[in-house]
């Protein structure tokens, strides 16, 4: 959920973000074709930068530096982004690093 | 493609090909010319989910709203992502662009990416290091369009570029690192 633009507004975390931009992934790929050049590049870098939070996030799951609860929201967040992938793929989309392999 | 390019573009491709090396004044040209035309003011966006839910000129945004794409940048990478510091407003953000292309210190490469031939501005964050930055700032404008593509600080700082998406990247200057205490 976006938070409201306040003047003493908090930044949104790295799960926010990413989430974010997954929940956009279907409506950005049904419009994909329409969009314009520069919004898809636009897009594209957004949601690049997004899969480096979660390669850190990743890193931070490995060793350990994630609580619980974050880790059972990276979890989810990579669960989602497997299912994604052929979207991801389709549109030329950087693939998460911790799906790379997959 | 259906803008004319201008002189300006083709340089960059030239650059871009490593047919031709710019001389100073040359670079000097091409990059207060990028720094005036800024993001396309006649574009329009939507606002998508990401931006959805904040107060924006006076409302608040639903999905499907139209925006310019220099306001979308800024809501995304200064409100949300905190990129740049706290009361960072949208002619700050702008301004901030524009300062960074026109710094000497700034390094400054040709690139494609998906496919795209772009200008790229690459500068330490400094005094625009909001919370959510990682030091480095980053600017792109695309030669076949005429404006600025995007704006932001990517979380991979200087190693963005070495990101997958990126490609043909060459040097035309490279960024000048500050001396750190």
């Amino acid at each position: 959920m976006a938070a409201t633009a306040d003047a003493q507004r908090t930044p949104l975390t790295s799960f926010e973000t990413i989430a974010l931009m997954l929940r956009d992934l279907p409506d950005v790929a049904s419009d994909w074709d329409a969009l314009s050049v520069d919004e898809r590049l636009a897009w594209s870098l957004d949601w690049g930068n997004e899969m480096s939070k979660l390669g850190d996030l990743g890193s931070k799951a490995a060793t350990g530096r994630l609580s619980m609860s974050d880790h059972e929201r990276y979890h989810h967040l990579v669960t989602t982004l497997a299912e994604a992938l052929p979207i991801i793929d389709r549109l030329g989309l950087r693939r998460p690093s911790v799906l790379v392999q997959a | 493609m259906g803008r004319q390019l201008s002189s300006v573009d083709h340089l960059i491709l030239q650059a871009a090909a490593g047919t031709r090396s710019l001389a100073e004044e040359e670079l000097r040209h091409v990059v207060e010319l990028v720094a005036r035309v800024g993001f396309d003011p006649l574009a329009h966006e939507q606002a998508r989910g990401r931006i959805a839910g904040l107060r924006w000129r006076g409302r608040i945004l639903a999905a499907k709203d139209p925006l310019p794409p220099a306001d979308k940048h800024y809501l995304w990478h200064v409100l949300a992502n905190g990129e740049w510091p706290d009361g960072t407003s949208l002619d700050d953000y702008l301004d901030s662009i524009r300062r960074v292309i026109l710094d000497p210190t700034t390094g400054i490469f040709t690139n494609r990416y998906q496919g795209e031939w772009s200008l790229g501005f690459l500068r330490e964050s400094r005094d625009l290091e909001g919370p959510g930055s990682r030091g480095w700032l980053l600017v792109q404008y695309r030669v076949s369009r005429g404006h600025w593509t995007t704006a932001f600080q990517p979380f991979q700082g200087l190693s963005e570029i070495s990101q997958p998406g990126w490609s043909d990247i060459r040097w035309l200057r490279r960024p000048t690192h500050s001396e750190r205490p």
